[in-house]
């Protein structure tokens, strides 16, 4: 009984010359006949109508799914530009996947519901499910209302990790693969259940600064109020500067060292949430919604604090292990961090490794937006995160 | 009490005043409590005020640090991918492998999403050599639009550096309207102060404006990659003289083989021919040596004294004749190969010590010194023992011929690893320098006194220099005029396959 991981990557410039290439590497490095399931991710450099068809038919129309990414986490290393491929066999392992589209032209609690619901479709049932890991566009606005719908159909008590699919930092178009299709607007997962163990933990690193404060008008995401003031002024009080001039420097890279914070439960850690547009009338849209009547802060992180976390995140995931050496690690990481890190992005990984096993292959990409299940006294809460990195191991 | 109403209503005011008295108490505490909750409020809303300050300090300095940090990481990020790209490019000598090898290169560690590299072809042309970041419909189309740009290529030729940190605003808003790239290095690629291409990079989104630092980094790109085709270039240069140069000799050599064989097959007629007059001439020389004999000897009958000084004459001039022609054969022989050498091994000591007998007379004549100085351990060599003799004959004889009354000759020689150098010395009158490139020519006789007065044939040296090459060894003389003579000639120990 094993499960065998094979991960190929190639950077050529040309996008069929390199999805060829990183096929037949993961092909040759899988060292099994049969694949379960391929996991492609993609820097924005390649158009996936290029490559998309042509690692479909190398793997023999295995099951895929997908996401473009600012960057590939591939052990150690951190590609900025290239095409990797994770493909998976296991004796242990079932592996259900699911696909939906066109999000934003539909309800997005019934589209997390059907792309729940697809994974779920002929599995082995609740008891059996272990992890559902998922892409979803980071650019779509509240997706607290797709992962609402998601758990409410997999009224489960296994944890669900999901990246939102980037770009290279433009916030301007992302793709995600289901098969051999390229998802617009939608979202792709894979449910793993069976034999498997996993351990899985999300952290940021940032803290609280500054006094709290309290929202006053929201709808949903959008965030007119703080404090009886129009929202975009908690940066205007904070940076000393006109919001025009903040909106000009890109409140977007300024918010993604300080973005606003919310306590998550009755601990320490916090519920971090990205600005991605400051409106006319200086209010503000968040990535997600926020929760009612909590306190908000400015939130301030920095290298140590994201080594940190990352760190604790790895320490927690061992620890849910009890022992077991992973098979292998996936890393969804917040793009902020990435810009945070700096060169210290690939000291965070070998972190990672050293704790976790330096030989487990570790598989990742930078994403817009992290969701994870977090456990609290009322139970298990699938949130959107920002400026996080989750860590989840599978043995 | 009077009146029960009276006393109620009492009572009433009673409870009244002290109510009114508790809660006047009550409230007066409600007041006081409101009064330090409020200072507290207002201590906490200075603490939060304060804590506020605090936070817009550390926000400022936390913005600078991310900004210097921020930067640090571009600069170290690009000076890495500066030292990793001009590792792989220095190492060829291909113009085209230079810039597959750039493309093989996670060029993105400079910091840019796009980046365009050109080169200009013969007719000044841009030809795309790198594009990321764009389709080729997008890269094809700024080619354009920059290649016809004749205001922009000018500027550029001229080795100005464009770009989105301080170039003036308008051609910022040109280049944005070409590229869609609002943040951008747009920089010449020089080689011998000539431009050789271009580097574009950039980035679309703002949250990535170019640096000082960034146009320092690409300046040094194009400089790496300006060094590298320049270096690539001269190296096919040189290597295409060289090919050329090749070719030449070939063609060269393949001449002068031809030459060769032209030179031998007259070389080979030339033996041919000398061979057969040679055994033409031999036979009725040899009859009229026989008839020159019996007449001298008187077996037909007496001869006046002087028809017999005449036989004589004819006789001894036949005897030279006979040696002209042996020789002659010898060589002919020698160069078709008709003789074999039959090298067995010999010591050479003995057979000095028999050419010195044999030539005793002649010495002693001109009361010649004759040192012997060949080692006795001279270790035995393979030669043909008869060849070798005539060698040191002619050698000796030659050295008697030019050697004065009085004089020395020298036989010595000089054992090697792999040879044994001869040499044979005179104290004679020695050769000029002009005479010695000729002196193992066939029939060649130096002009001189000594040289008209004995008669010689002009083929003695030369037969020695075919029979010491048929042993694979080596010949040579050195002379200084007037200062005697000294052949050498080497002789293998071990026969040579």
């Amino acid at each position: 009984m094993s499960t065998y991981i094979g991960i190929g990557f190639s950077r050529d410039p040309d996008a069929a010359k390199a999805a060829q290439d990183a096929a037949d590497q993961a092909k040759q490095n899988l060292h099994a006949s049969s694949i379960d399931i391929a996991i492609v991710l993609n820097t924005s450099h390649y158009n996936p109508a290029d490559f998309l068809p042509i690692i479909y038919n190398q793997l023999k129309k295995t099951r895929l799914i997908g996401s473009s990414t600012a960057a590939i986490l591939l052990g150690e290393r951190i590609e900025e530009r290239g095409i990797a491929i994770l493909l998976l066999y296991s004796d242990d392992i079932r592996f259900e996947t699911g696909g939906v589209e066109n999000m934003h032209l539909q309800d997005l609690a019934a589209a997390g519901s059907q792309l729940a619901a697809s994974c779920i479709s002929s599995d082995y049932g609740q008891d059996h499910r272990k992890l559902l890991l998922f892409f979803a566009d980071g650019l779509i606005q509240d997706l607290s209302r797709f992962i609402s719908g998601m758990s409410k159909t997999l009224k489960g008590t296994f944890p669900v990790i999901g990246a939102g699919s980037s770009d290279n930092f433009q916030f301007k178009k992302t793709h995600q693969y289901f098969n051999n299709t390229v998802l617009t607007f939608g979202a792709c997962g894979v449910l793993l259940g069976g034999r498997l163990q996993v351990g899985t933990s999300c952290r940021h690193g940032w803290r609280p600064l500054g006094k709290p404060r309290f929202v006053n008008q929201f709808e949903n995401n959008l965030i007119k109020e703080i404090d009886h003031k129009p929202a975009a002024m908690i940066y205007q009080e904070y940076f000393e500067d006109t919001t025009e001039t903040l909106k000009a420097s890109s409140l977007a890279h300024l918010n993604a060292r300080y973005p606003l914070g919310t306590p998550l439960g009755a601990g320490r850690e916090y519920l971090l949430r990205n600005i991605i547009n400051t409106l006319e009338d200086d209010s503000i849209v968040l990535q997600d919604s926020i929760p009612d009547g909590k306190p908000i802060h400015l939130m301030i992180g920095n290298k140590e604090s994201c080594l940190q976390a990352a760190e604790l995140a790895a320490l927690e995931v061992k620890s849910q292990l009890q022992g077991r050496t992973p098979k292998l690690i996936f890393v969804f990481e917040s793009m902020a961090r990435y810009r945070i890190l700096g060169r210290s992005a690939n000291t965070e990984l070998q972190n990672i490794r050293k704790i976790l096993g330096p030989e487990v292959p570790l598989y990742g990409m930078y994403s817009f937006g992290e969701i994870f299940t977090h456990s609290s006294a009322n139970g298990q809460e699938t949130l959107l995160q920002n400026e996080s990195i989750i860590i989840t191991a599978i043995c | 009490m009077d009146n029960p109403i009276e006393m109620i209503l009492e009572f009433f005011i009673l409870f009244l005043l002290i109510g009114g008295g508790v809660l006047s108490y009550f409230f007066y505490n409600a007041v006081q409590e409101i009064k330090v909750l409020r200072n507290a409020l207002g201590k906490l809303s200075d603490s939060f005020a304060e804590l506020d300050e605090q936070a817009k300090m550390i926000v400022k300095t936390d913005l600078e640090l991310n900004k210097t940090q921020e930067e640090l990481d571009k600069r170290l990020n690009g000076l890495d991918a500066l030292q990793k790209t001009s590792r792989l490019i220095s190492t060829t000598l291909d113009e085209n492998e230079v810039f597959r090898r750039l493309n093989q290169f996670p060029l993105n560690e400079l910091g840019f999403e796009k980046i365009l590299v050109y080169t200009l072809d013969e007719n000044n042309q841009l030809f795309p050599r790198i594009y990321l970041g764009y389709s080729k419909a997008e890269h094809t189309d700024i080619t354009t639009k920059v290649g016809t740009n004749a205001k922009l290529m000018e500027l550029l030729g001229d080795g100005n550096m464009v770009s989105s940190y301080k170039s003036a605003p308008e051609l910022q808003t040109e280049i944005f309207e070409m590229t869609n790239v609002r943040h951008f290095v747009l920089t010449p690629i020089l080689a011998q102060d000539k431009m050789i291409g271009i580097i574009f990079v950039g980035n679309p989104g703002d949250a990535f404006a170019v640096t000082e630092g960034d146009t320092e980094l690409i300046s040094i790109l194009a400089d790496q990659i300006g060094q590298a085709v320049e270096n690539a270039r001269l190296f096919e240069q040189a290597f295409r003289a060289q090919q050329e140069s090749e070719a030449k000799v070939q063609e060269r050599t393949k001449q002068l083989s031809r030459a060769l064989t032209d030179v031998q097959e007259v070389s080979r007629n030339k033996s041919e021919f000398i061979s057969a007059v040679s055994h033409e001439l031999r036979t009725p020389l040899t009859s009229i040596k026989g008839y020159a004999a019996l007449l001298i000897a008187g077996q037909i009958g007496d001869i006046p004294d002087k028809v017999k000084d005449r036989l004589e004459k004819i006789n001894k001039h036949s005897d030279n004749l006979v040696k002209l022609i042996n020789d002659l054969l010898d060589i002919s022989k020698i160069e078709s190969g008709k003789i074999e050498m039959k090298l067995t091994p010999h010591q050479i000591p003995p057979m000095v010590e028999n050419v010195h007998d044999l030539l005793t007379p002649q010495m002693k004549e001109k009361n010649i010194n004759f040192i012997n100085e060949v080692p006795a351990s001279c270790p035995p060599l393979p030669t043909d023992m008869n060849q070798i003799e005539r060698v040191f004959i002619n050698l000796i004889n030659n050295a008697i011929k030019f050697t004065p009354v009085e004089g020395t000759i020298k036989v010595s020689a000089v054992v090697d690893t792999d040879e044994v150098t001869f040499a044979v010395s005179d104290s004679g009158i020695g050769i000029k320098k002009e005479d010695l490139p000729r002196l193992f020519n066939e029939f060649y006789r130096i002009e001189n006194e000594i040289n008209q007065n004995v008669k010689g044939t002009g083929l003695g040296l030369a037969l020695c220099k075919k029979i010491i090459e048929a042993h694979k060894g080596r010949i040579w003389i050195e002379s200084e005029f007037e200062h005697g003579a000294t052949f050498y000639f080497t002789l293998p120990r071990n026969i040579k396959k």
